[in-house]
C-alpha cells in the first residue's frame, strides 16, 4: 500500500476513535464524577496542609494536589473532568486544566472564593451569586450537594451547562477542612433564555 | 457513510448528534469497541458500572446499524476482531 494511503487511514482511525472516545467520556463523566467525589470525600487531610484558622490559604498547586489521591487525578485527566478544591473558608487552593478550560479563565489561588467561574446562572436564567453557588452551600452547610445543575458564563460570553459535585473534605476528627468540586460539562447552552447582565 | 455513536441505559440516552464519517460498519464497530476498551482501562480501578449501558450505532437517517451491550465489551478483547 502506498505510504500516503497508510497515513490517510491512520489519520482516519484517530479521528473515528477520538470521536467515539469523546462520546464515551460524556457518558462516563457523570458516573465517574460521582465516584471520584465519593472517593475524595473519604480522604483525610494531611496535617501539613492545615493552615491557621480563618485566614485565606495561599497555597501552591503542588501542595493542594496532595488533597487528591494520585489515581483520582489520573482519572480526572483521563476523563477531562474539571476539578477544584478550596479550604474551609471557600478560598480556591487548587484547580486542574479542565476546570480552567470550563471557566475560560484562571482564578488566582487563595484570592478567589467559592468558584473560579466568571458568572454562574441557575437553569431558570437568574444570576447565581458565588456565595450561593453549590460549592458555597456545601461548605457553609458541611454537606455534599447533588442534582443542582447550573450554567457557567465565561469572560467571552459563552455559556456552558454543568453539573457540580461539591463534596466536603473532613479530617480524621470529622472537622471540615475544605471541599472538592467535580464539574461535569453538560455542553453548550442551547435554546435557554438567559438574560445578559 | 456517516455513523452516530449513541449510548443508552434504561433511563438515559446520550445522542451523538454530530457523527463521524467511516468507510463501513465493520470499521465503525472495531473502532468503537477499541475506544470503549481504552476508556474502561483508564477507569478500571474506580468501579464504574458499565453493565447498564448499550452502544447503538445509527446512520444519518436514524437507522440502527449495530447494537452492543457494553458489559460484553469490557475485558473481551476477542470482540475486537
Amino acid at each position: 500500500m502506498h505510504p500516503d494511503r497508510n497515513r490517510e487511514m491512520a489519520a482516519q482511525d484517530r479521528i473515528v476513535r477520538q470521536h467515539v472516545r469523546q462520546q464515551i467520556l460524556r457518558m462516563a463523566a457523570a458516573g465517574a464524577a460521582e465516584l471520584v467525589a465519593r472517593h475524595v470525600g473519604r480522604l483525610s487531610i494531611p496535617s501539613r496542609l492545615r493552615g491557621s484558622e480563618g485566614a485565606p490559604q495561599e497555597r501552591g498547586a503542588g501542595d493542594a494536589r496532595a488533597l487528591f489521591d494520585p489515581q483520582c487525578l489520573d482519572m480526572l485527566d483521563a476523563l477531562s473532568l474539571a476539578a477544584y478544591a478550596t479550604d474551609a473558608a471557600g478560598w480556591i487552593t487548587f484547580y486542574n486544566e479542565a476546570a480552567a478550560a470550563l471557566w475560560g479563565r484562571r482564578p488566582i489561588l487563595g484570592r478567589e472564593r467559592w468558584c473560579g467561574s466568571w458568572r454562574i446562572y441557575r437553569t431558570d436564567g437568574t444570576l447565581l451569586p458565588h456565595d450561593h453557588c453549590p460549592m458555597a452551600i456545601a461548605l457553609l452547610e458541611n454537606r455534599a450537594i447533588r442534582d443542582m445543575d447550573a450554567v457557567v458564563e465565561r469572560p467571552d460570553g459563552s455559556r456552558i451547562r454543568f453539573m457540580p459535585y461539591p463534596t466536603p473534605l473532613r479530617d480524621a476528627s470529622d472537622a471540615l477542612m475544605g471541599a472538592v468540586n467535580i464539574l461535569v460539562d453538560l455542553g453548550p447552552l442551547r435554546g435557554r433564555n438567559i438574560p445578559d447582565s | 457513510m456517516r455513523c452516530h455513536f449513541n449510548f443508552f441505559t434504561g433511563d438515559s440516552v446520550l445522542i451523538d448528534d454530530v457523527g463521524v464519517e467511516v468507510p463501513n460498519i465493520q470499521y465503525a464497530r472495531t473502532e468503537a469497541l477499541q475506544a470503549i476498551q481504552e476508556v474502561s482501562q483508564d477507569m478500571q480501578d474506580f468501579g464504574f458500572d458499565w453493565s447498564a449501558w448499550t452502544l447503538s450505532v445509527t446512520d444519518s437517517d436514524g437507522q440502527v446499524l449495530l447494537t452492543v451491550p457494553l458489559e460484553r465489551v469490557i475485558g473481551e478483547t476477542t470482540l475486537l476482531h
